[in-house]
């Protein structure tokens, strides 16, 4: 047996390429249908530790999908906002904690999550270095953002301009990094965390500026009268918060009417999770949803566009075994007088015969280690691929 | 090594497909003699040196070799036969390209496990390829040899059993006149130094009178005793 492996494998060795392209082929069909397994199992584990352990979402009527992903995990398309009236709601019904989320921005395509502090300890999120946001301006980088952007508590991250043709758009923000979130294997990871009313600032609902009523630049003053004075374009809007300007931030309108883009919803017990989805059952204008339910709702879909990947995967094997098939039969045909040759001195069909199936032993055996390696590692690096994905 | 002589009564053999047919009523060929097989092309040389060595079953008649009958040999006896008793040399060398010089020489016992391969027959092809001159190419593979490097390495593969038979079809027929004389030089005095039997088929009749016997298969069908 040792012999014809010395045999076998003397030929391989010297045909390197053929081997190789066997050995790729082989591999690739081995590990393909693997890898699309632990990819998709591991994003579903994500997506679902994440759905599970957020009860409830409140957010406006409408793509329930685009909410959800939103909210838990900062992608996919700005679902319609709700107002801070229905955070109140919630709050006034005795019934649950709320922890509203306002995720319109990105600061270095970074989404920008405006929430409050309770926020940090639903999640369990601690800084490693500073501290949280605890007034407008400032910024806590989740650990990936920090790390990828080589920035750190002190430094500052301007919010991106959302559009730069659009004179009348508010000016980009620089905020002051105060903190950076320890890693936590989540979209947490990579996003930026700042105070709720820093987001509308952002939003240009709230701003600030030079005191109007008390200046002495008439170049900016168009008009005074009866204590009433307005300022024409040239009165610049602070870009920045600092401590000399803070005071100067204002918001104009009610709170009650400014935007967030959902409100994660802690009931305090079952009995008022189900008193305010039946609430929520009627609204013609908010919807409250399970984000679990969801979730498996979508991964029901991606398992349906798995059953087809399955497919393929069945037909790419039989695509690689008809090849493997025609390199065995080129590979006959092109060995044949050798084989003959072997014969001719002494050796018998048979052993010729297994000297084509040790060949292909070989090639299974090796593409099999190698599609396992690759396993092991892409099961070991999963999460964090995932998580960039 | 024991004494063999070649023995052939009533040999027929056909390719019906093709309409070829040998037939060889008597043929001898004594122990340690030298003999050629000569004839045109398609007269049935190539299958003579088969059907005496085993690789082709005649349809009558029988082959001895010594007091072995290698027409009652069960297929497996005849390989295992042939592999210790006969050594072929090709004329297109027929070595395997993947496998080094030394592994080429040592091909029969790779591809026989009724063969024992151990340390000395590498010895012996090591020596072997010293006496025929390519001891520094044992590292080699057979695609860095010269043509005729190619055929003494053929004839140490051939060699490697100690056969009693060495069976050569044209072994001479892709080399130049100076590798031609050197290589059925060389072959004469392998097997003169193994008191062997050289059978060797060639169309070079300028060749003819270093053999002891010539059998024209042309001429007399093989109706030969030599």
């Amino acid at each position: 047996m040792t012999r014809l492996l010395l045999l076998t494998w003397r030929y391989m060795a010297f045909n390197k390429i053929k081997s190789a392209i066997m050995v790729v082929c082989l591999t690739i069909t081995l590990f393909l249908p693997i890898a699309v397994h632990v990819m998709i199992r591991h994003y579903e584990d994500d997506l679902m530790a994440r759905a599970e352990s957020t009860p409830l979402i409140v957010g406006a009527k409408g793509n329930r999908y685009d909410l959800v992903l939103k909210s838990l995990y900062f992608t996919t398309e700005n679902p319609e906002s709700i107002t801070m009236a229905e955070v109140n709601a919630v709050n006034d019904s005795g019934r649950a904690q709320t922890i509203p989320l306002h995720i319109s921005f990105t600061a270095r395509q970074r989404p920008i999550v405006g929430t409050s502090l309770d926020y940090f300890e639903f999640r369990g999120l601690d800084v490693v270095a500073g501290t949280l946001p605890l007034q407008l301006g400032d910024v806590v980088l989740g650990h990936d953002v920090a790390r990828t952007l080589n920035l750190g508590v002190g430094d500052t991250i301007l919010t991106d301009q959302t559009s730069l043709y659009d004179i009348g758009a508010v000016y980009p923000l620089k905020m002051h990094i105060t903190g950076v979130l320890a890693a936590a294997g989540s979209p947490d990871d990579h996003a930026v965390f700042v105070d709720i009313k820093t987001a509308w600032i952002v939003e240009g609902i709230g701003h600030g500026h030079i005191d109007l009523t008390k200046t002495e630049d008439a170049a900016i003053i168009l008009s005074r009268k009866d204590g009433e004075v307005v300022g024409n374009a040239a009165m610049v809007e602070y870009t920045e918060i600092t401590a000399a300007n803070i005071a100067s931030f204002h918001f104009h309108g009610g709170m009650d009417d400014f935007p967030v883009t959902s409100v994660i919803v802690l009931p305090d017990s079952a009995k008022s999770a189900t008193v305010l989805k039946g609430r929520y059952s009627i609204s013609p204008t908010e919807q409250m949803l399970v984000p679990l339910r969801v979730i498996e709702e979508l991964m029901g879909i991606v398992f349906q566009v798995k059953r087809f990947f399955d497919a393929n995967f069945a037909l790419i094997c039989l695509a690689t075994a008809l090849f493997m098939s025609l390199v065995v039969m080129l590979s006959l045909r092109i060995r044949k007088r050798e084989m003959e040759t072997m014969f001719r001195i002494g050796c018998s069909r048979l052993t010729v015969f297994r000297l084509q199936v040790a060949e292909l032993c070989i090639v299974l055996l090796v593409s099999l280690a190698i599609a396992g390696v690759l396993s092991g590692l892409l099961h070991w690096y999963a999460p964090q691929l995932v998580s960039v994905m | 090594m024991t004494s063999h002589a070649i023995e052939i009564r009533d040999l027929t053999f056909s390719y019906e497909a093709l309409g070829f047919e040998l037939t060889i009523p008597h043929l001898s060929i004594p122990q340690g003699k030298h003999v050629a097989i000569v004839g045109p092309s398609g007269c049935g040389k190539t299958t003579l040196a088969y059907l005496i060595s085993g690789i082709h079953v005649p349809s009558g008649g029988n082959v001895d070799i010594g007091e072995h009958s290698v027409t009652d040999m069960t297929d497996e006896a005849r390989r295992n036969f042939r592999i210790s008793h006969i050594g072929f040399i090709f004329q297109e060398f027929e070595l395997l390209e993947y496998l080094r010089v030394e592994e080429n020489i040592v091909l029969p016992y790779l591809v026989n496990a009724s063969l024992g391969l151990d340390k000395a027959v590498y010895e012996r092809a090591r020596s072997l390829a010293e006496s025929v001159g390519i001891g520094d190419k044992l590292h080699r593979y057979p695609g860095e040899l010269s043509q005729g490097e190619k055929q003494r390495l053929a004839i140490c593969r051939a060699l490697i059993t100690d056969p009693c038979i060495i069976m050569a079809d044209e072994p001479t027929g892709n080399l130049d006149a100076g590798n031609t004389d050197a290589i059925l030089e060389l072959i004469r005095n392998q097997a003169r130094r193994r008191d062997a039997t050289f059978v060797m088929i060639t169309h070079e009749h300028s060749l003819l009178d270093r053999f002891d016997h010539v059998i024209d298969l042309a001429k007399n069908g093989g109706r030969d005793t030599v």
